[in-house]
């Protein structure tokens, strides 16, 4: 990608505004709407902990928790979900509240902008609480009408799950 | 001093006959069996203290002064490849002095295991190696201070397990028919099998019977995982064959389920999820098993599935990809669940790709399917919880030559368990 001569401002609070976005979409389970937060060749990867207490650091030859080469695979999910034939994920319908903290930019190449912030979701089932917290580092391209993610890299820190973890948990 | 004669864990003889009823044609299992506190300090005694047990894979301890760490039978225990002798050993992970944990991390390589607390130090081959201020003691054995050995470990092809009864059968005797399933994993493999990187652990709000259930039920796919098929049917996958294959009890509580299913196999059956490029290579590695083993035995190996129970509780299904689950009850309607991924060691980079793409699709916490298996298993304790009905049926096949959706596989584990939780001659297990 060539860096504009001029480029644009992209101010901390588009960036977060974008993230809040995102987030709601899920929260509000527009999963449509959040599909279309993501380029076609995003690349979104959660790993797995390995039992050296270290993050697995290669989806093409470790074991991840999600991982996806490009949109197909986020296709997928919701699709999944829309059937509503997923008892773990659809009936009763999770209530999710996505929190985000400690948004910052990493570095900013042209239009291309890395950030990283802290997330803590609160997922309500079955009258019980599950926490889900971690880190993600995006990869957000602001050269378009509207942001696009193009990476994601999510550090889920509490693994030891209950049930299930999905793309509406992180 | 018998299980009888000891107040304390106030055990019942024939428990196993009051919870498993049979007849020729209906075989029902008494729900106290998932939700009496009772039965499951019978069942720490009964199975957990006397059959063998999975601890790991040798290609998790390569090295010497490799170790891992895991909880096995609810015990902490770790396995640890020994410096002088390159041998497995595995050791309660106690200090022979005041009892602190002496391997503290889940994985790593040590020379020395120093016990935090008085810093008594312990070598890879459980030699007792450091005492701070010896000349503090008289004469004490310190030869028999050294780490714990668990009384029985021995492996099979790769796959370490121990027992904590000395007088246990020999570990080939135990697995019985179970061994063949083991080769056709392994076989499949020239180079041997590894453990990947990355561990999945999960915690399931339901007896851990029913997850041995649910591991090699084969009636279950099509209804539970309903959203997996309609997945590949909108990948192109044929699934008009649905699940077809034959159950089987493999002896001592083992069992299996072994059936065709629409989805692909990294070793090695095709399916459009693999793209068009990955042909050629599937059919590269099945006719290189046909040549090593014959058409009817690579066969086997590449178009069944094998959903494997070793007694009492590991899994190995060798599915879309072979992920190894191993489980334990930490109350009598909770359970933690271990599980990893093994694949063959040099494989193609993009098979490898694939056997991950089709391991994290499916299963684990983020898969499309284990968490509606979850679902299923803390329903049903749930519905427990609601009385009226005290049995459920496991009959389902007895009346035909069982098929892979039928129950015979898991009237295996039941007439096992039944009879194990009756036996009155075995001994707790220090």
């Amino acid at each position: 990608m060539t860096v504009p001569t001029e480029s644009k401002a992209i101010t901390q609070t588009a960036i977060e505004q974008f993230l809040y976005r995102e987030a709601r979409h899920l929260d509000d389970r527009e999963f449509e709407k959040w599909l279309d937060c993501y380029a076609d060749d995003v690349v979104f990867w959660m790993p797995s902990w390995g039992d050296d207490d270290l993050l697995t650091e290669d989806p093409q030859t470790d074991v991840s928790l999600i991982y996806y080469p490009n949109k197909g695979g986020l296709e997928d999910r919701v699709f999944r979900i829309r059937t509503e034939r997923s008892s773990a994920t659809s009936i009763p319908e999770p209530r999710t509240s996505h929190n985000i903290t400690n948004v910052e930019v990493i570095e900013r190449r042209g239009d291309l902008v890395d950030v990283r912030f802290n997330w803590h979701t609160m997922y309500f089932r079955y009258k019980t609480v599950d926490p889900y917290y971690g880190t993600s580092f995006y990869t957000i391209d602001f050269s378009g009408s509207s942001p696009l993610i193009r990476r994601k890299t999510v550090v889920l820190k509490n693994d030891y799950i209950h049930h299930v973890v999905d793309v509406y948990h992180i | 001093m018998t299980l009888l004669n000891d107040p304390p864990s106030g055990l019942i003889t024939g428990t196993g006959s009051r919870l498993v009823a049979e007849e020729p044609e209906r075989f029902r299992v008494h729900r106290d069996a998932m939700t009496s506190p009772a039965v499951l300090t019978e069942e720490q005694r009964r199975i957990f203290d006397h059959n063998w047990l999975y601890v790991g894979h040798e290609s998790e301890i390569e090295n010497p002064g490799d170790y891992v760490r895991r909880q096995v039978g609810g015990r902490p225990l770790f396995m640890v490849r020994g410096a002088k002798s390159n041998q497995v050993n595995v050791f309660h992970n106690s200090c022979t002095h005041r009892g602190a944990v002496v391997c503290r991390r889940d994985q790593g390589n040590a020379k020395v295991f120093q016990c935090f607390y008085h810093a008594w130090t312990f070598d890879s081959e459980g030699k007792l190696s450091g005492v701070p201020d010896r000349e503090a003691y008289g004469n004490l054995d310190w030869e028999g201070l050294g780490l714990k050995r668990v009384a029985r470990v021995a492996s099979y092809r790769g796959f370490v397990f121990c027992c904590y009864d000395p007088d246990v059968v020999e570990l080939e005797t135990y697995l019985a028919d179970a061994k063949d399933y083991l080769d056709l994993v392994v076989d499949a493999a020239p180079a041997g099998m590894e453990i990947l990187r990355g561990t999945n652990e999960y915690g399931i709000d339901a007896n851990w019977k029913l997850l041995v259930e649910n591991s090699i039920d084969g009636y279950h796919a099509v209804s539970t995982h309903d959203t997996y098929f309609k997945y590949l049917v909108a990948l192109g996958t044929d699934v008009s064959g649905g699940v077809d294959g034959v159950g089987r009890s493999l002896g001592n509580g083992h069992a299996v389920i072994d059936y065709r299913a629409p989805w692909g196999r990294p070793i090695a059956k095709w399916e459009p999820l693999f793209g068009d490029a990955a042909r050629v290579e599937i059919d590269r590695l099945r006719a290189e098993l046909t040549e090593r083993f014959g058409e009817a035995r690579a066969r086997w190996m590449c178009e069944h599935n094998r959903n494997l129970l070793v007694y009492p509780n590991l899994i190995i299904n060798d599915i879309q990809a072979v992920t190894v689950r191993t489980f334990m009850p930490v109350a009598v309607d909770r359970m933690i669940v271990t599980a990893w991924e093994l694949a063959p060691r040099n494989e193609e980079p993009d098979v490898r790709q694939r056997r991950l793409d089709s391991f994290l699709t499916f299963l684990g916490p983020g898969g499309f399917a284990t968490p509606d298996d979850v679902e299923a298993l803390e329903s049903c304790q749930q519905g427990f919880a609601s009385g009226g009905v005290e049995w459920n049926d496991i009959s389902r096949g007895m009346a035909r030559p069982p098929a892979a959706n039928d129950e015979a596989q898991m009237r295996a584990f039941w007439r096992r368990w039944r009879d194990d939780m009756d036996r009155d001659d075995l001994r707790s297990m220090p």
